[in-house]
């Protein structure tokens, strides 16, 4: 028989934008959007960052014109 | 249908190599477009140049200027036609904030009802 996983105890995520409605979900806010890509550049599932939906989509929209802008990449090796 | 006013946004990213008086021009006959074609132009920002997250046409920064302003839809094809065929401008993005701005004051207004 295979070893048992260890269980993982995952600590509860919180959406950052639930908790502070006034962070702003805007393009030019660069610094608060690299906290949501990846260090390729790809935005952060849901699940990795506790965002929730209402919060996800806008956000997901300000990452993709902060590209538009050279403000953040599209990719990165 | 009367137009609505609406609150805009523009952010449009300037070559870097331009001598400070042609990039004042520029941010100037922006402005003035707006202005011309009836917008109340709230706000100007300039930042400071900057380093740009990948190349465009071979241009590794750029000065990024921020515009806020109030009017009807009706300039904005004038707005695009002018950055977009512009040697100075490298990028330019327009947004409706009107949306956005009535729900933050919603938001802050509600905040401030709490704390009464």
């Amino acid at each position: 028989m295979g070893r048992l996983k260890p269980t993982r105890f995952k600590q509860r995520k919180v959406c950052a934008f639930t908790v502070d409605p006034e962070l702003p979900i805007d393009y030019k806010a660069v610094a608060l959007l690299r906290k949501f890509i990846s260090d390729r550049g790809k935005i952060l599932p849901r699940r990795r960052t506790g965002t929730c939906a209402k919060y996800q989509r806008p956000l997901a929209k300000a990452i993709k014109q902060a590209r538009f802008m050279a403000l953040l990449p599209y990719t990165r090796r | 249908m009367a137009e609505r006013i609406r609150q805009y946004e523009c952010c449009a990213l300037f070559r870097p190599d331009l001598e400070p008086e042609k990039l004042d021009a520029e941010v100037e006959a922006v402005r003035a477009l707006i202005s011309a074609r009836g917008g109340e132009v709230a706000r100007v920002d300039r930042w400071n140049k900057r380093y740009l997250a990948y190349p465009i046409k071979d241009y590794h920064e750029g000065y990024y200027v921020v515009y806020r302003w109030f009017s009807t839809p009706a300039l904005l094809p004038d707005l695009s036609y002018q950055l977009r065929f512009s040697e100075a401008c490298l990028r330019h993005l327009v947004l409706d904030y009107t949306e956005k701005e009535r729900k933050r004051r919603k938001r802050l207004g509600k905040a401030e009802a709490n704390k009464v």
